[in-house]
């Protein structure tokens, strides 16, 4: 896949201070690319670069074959940026606000017309049309300027903290706005301190800390390569001490651990007039309901050996209620590769 | 407005801030009414002077009139329009809009440009505003079209000067509030310290009688009237009180000048040469300085280089880098 956005060695020192340092990153076109760091880490540095209102002091950048410094007009069309502060306008009303960026990228009238109805219907806006942006929410100011970043149709858009600040349905709308534009055939580069939700949408992930990118690729390529193992979560209901004893002797088994009593799922009672879900907390108070204990193995193997595994389990009547590979997520990765180090 | 969206968005933008809602009229209204105090007092006051003569009390009563209105009407404007420029882009930099102005495809000359029209278009609105009043003096009479003319061409250079200038100053700070008192410094800088300068000038060098030769020659007469006029109230007082005398040439011979004091050089030297009106010479004084100091803004127009920040004491975490 062709990169939409490559940085070579990419510079930037202020007096004393190196806020980014020989960074290189390369973000295929169609990716969404979680930016993740520390505050401090050099994520606005990189950005303002990208999007060439910063010079950087050595190195490169490209932006769909562009180098940033030297066609900075050109990049400028290509990309839409959003900072990480929603700039509010008096007296100007959704419309106004679009009009103006529009008709500053240079969109024709005739064509502004159309396109800011259909922006404001993508982001859900459509009846705010009217509304002074002054008088809009957080989060509808945050879709208005992902709908100003998207004015002049860019293919690479640049959005820095969009989720900051917003409340949980926000941030969900603003997630799925973001799957939305993926699927238009953007490119998005996002970075957040949130990573539960760049998890959940990108595709390319990058952490940088003290201006160093320290990892950067696709993020099911990088979980695998940060795990030497697999992480087994087994829940029975009794006999966890001949579980633990019977898995130690097992091909592929690096460890085993007996954690403490396992968190329930949500369940429902049963024999109850309404079925409802139970919390865990609920379960001590509720007959019939056996609380759980979990063991985790570090396991290297395929498939196949996992199955015997739980057929092994099985045979000695071990009651196994839960069998599944841990899932590392971003943070895991994050708290792996990243030492706290801020500038 | 279709042509002028396409070509001059920022120019439509302020626009749109400017006028809606009830600053933009508040202000007009304080402005007509400060213009009307003075006006009224003064009326009063050349009315009850000119009761004994007749024959030309309506002449005197425009008269006065008149330039009591438009000196008024300058003093306004140079406190209204250099504040209304000096917030131009400081204020984009407040509400954290800059850098998405100038990220956008438009050129920093149209940026420069639609910002300083912007400043402009409510300053003529405001001269605008000041016609009725002048309309006022012509029931007296005693007043000329040409100063008409020369009195609303004064206002709107000068509006264009130091709108200039508080463009300028406004690429340079971050401020709105450090731009305006800088912006306004200047201009005090300009009216007062300039005639203070000039003064001092004039009593080092015209302290013998006679005065030194070279005080009669063109570069030392074409320097004093340049200095002189570049300073509005000067320039434009000098103007109609040439026009008083019956000079409405552009250029006319330093020795048919009749406004000594003006331009120091009495007839009878043997060598003349011809000097431009005041009005003009301050015109085009002010058109090159203008152009410089929006040049100047144009040059200076760029992202606001973030660099990490010290924490101010009691101003918080510093900014991300």
């Amino acid at each position: 896949m062709a990169a939409m956005l490559e940085t070579r060695d990419l510079t930037k020192r202020y007096a004393t201070l190196t806020a980014l340092d020989h960074l290189n990153l390369s973000i295929p076109e169609g990716a969404i690319y979680g930016f993740i760091g520390p505050n401090g880490a050099g994520k606005t540095t990189t950005m303002r670069i990208v999007t060439a209102l910063l010079k950087p002091s050595y190195g490169e950048a490209w932006v769909a074959g562009h180098e940033v410094s030297r066609e900075p007009k050109v990049i400028r069309k290509l990309v839409g940026w959003m900072p990480d502060t929603f700039g509010v306008y008096d007296n100007m009303k959704a419309w106004e606000y679009l009009d103006f960026f529009a008709a500053s990228y240079g969109v024709p009238e005739v064509r502004r017309r159309q396109q800011i109805g259909e922006l404001l219907d993508l982001v859900d806006l459509g009846n705010k049309r009217d509304e002074y942006v002054m008088g809009l929410s957080r989060g509808m100011k945050q879709r208005l300027s992902l709908a100003r970043t998207m004015a002049h149709d860019p293919q690479l858009l640049i959005l820095d903290e969009p989720a900051s600040g917003l409340d949980p349905r926000a941030r969900i709308e603003l997630r799925e706005l973001l799957k939305e534009l993926r699927a238009l055939g953007k490119t998005i580069m996002i970075s957040s301190h949130i990573l539960t939700e760049l998890a959940e949408m990108c595709t390319h992930i990058g952490i940088i800390e003290a201006g160093k990118l320290l990892v950067t690729g696709e993020v099911n390529q990088i979980l695998a390569s940060l795990q030497p193992h697999r992480t087994i979560e087994i829940h029975v209901l009794a006999d966890a001490e001949r579980a633990v004893e019977l898995l130690r002797h097992l091909p592929g088994v690096r460890d085993v651990r007996l954690i403490a009593a396992a968190p329930l799922p949500p369940t429902t009672v049963p024999g109850t007039a309404h079925e409802q879900i139970v919390s865990e907390t609920q379960v001590e108070v509720l007959p019939g309901i056996v609380p759980r204990q979990a063991v985790l193995v570090d396991y290297v193997g395929d498939d196949g050996g996992l199955s015997r595994m739980l057929h092994q389990l099985t045979v000695a009547g071990v009651p196994v209620v839960h069998f599944a590979g841990q899932v590392s997520d971003l943070e895991d990765i994050f708290m792996q590769v990243t030492r706290g180090v801020t500038q | 407005m279709s042509w002028l969206s396409n070509s001059q968005p920022v120019l439509v933008k302020e626009l749109r801030g400017r006028m809606r809602g009830a600053r933009a009229f508040v202000i007009l209204t304080i402005f007509l009414l400060v213009l009307a105090v003075p006006t009224t007092l003064l009326y009063i006051a050349v009315a009850s002077t000119v009761q004994f003569d007749q024959f030309n009390a309506g002449q005197t009563i425009g008269k006065t009139l008149f330039l009591g209105i438009v000196t008024v009407a300058l003093i306004q404007v140079l406190i209204v329009v250099p504040g209304q420029a000096a917030s131009a882009l400081t204020s984009e930099k407040e509400r954290e809009t800059y850098d998405l102005l100038i990220s956008t495809l438009l050129p920093p000359w149209k940026i420069i440009i639609g910002k300083l029209l912007a400043a402009l278009a409510y300053a003529l609105l405001l001269i605008v505003a000041v016609i009725p009043f002048m309309a006022v003096s012509f029931f007296f009479g005693g007043v000329t079209v040409l100063e008409v003319i020369l009195a609303l061409v004064g206002l709107v250079v000068t509006v264009v000067l130091f709108g200039s200038s508080g463009i300028l100053w406004s690429v340079i700070m971050r401020r709105s509030l450090a731009a305006t008192i800088v912006t306004q410094a200047v201009s005090v800088g300009l009216l007062l310290g300039l005639p203070f300068l000039v003064f001092v000038a004039g009593v080092l060098i015209f302290r013998d009688f006679p005065p030194p030769a070279w005080t009669s020659s063109a570069p030392f007469v074409y320097l004093w009237i340049t200095a002189l006029s570049l300073h509005p109230f000067i320039a434009l007082g000098a103007s109609e009180l040439y026009l008083q005398q019956g000079e409405t040439r552009l250029f006319f011979p330093a020795g048919e000048n009749p406004l000594v004091p003006f331009v120091p050089f009495e007839a009878g030297n043997g060598v003349n040469f011809l000097i431009p009106h005041p009005w003009l010479l301050y015109t085009l004084e002010a058109a090159v300085l203008s152009t410089i100091l929006i040049a100047l803004s144009i040059r200076l127009l760029r992202p606001i280089n973030e660099g990490p920040t010290r924490p101010r004491r009691g101003k918080g975490a510093p900014k991300k880098v």
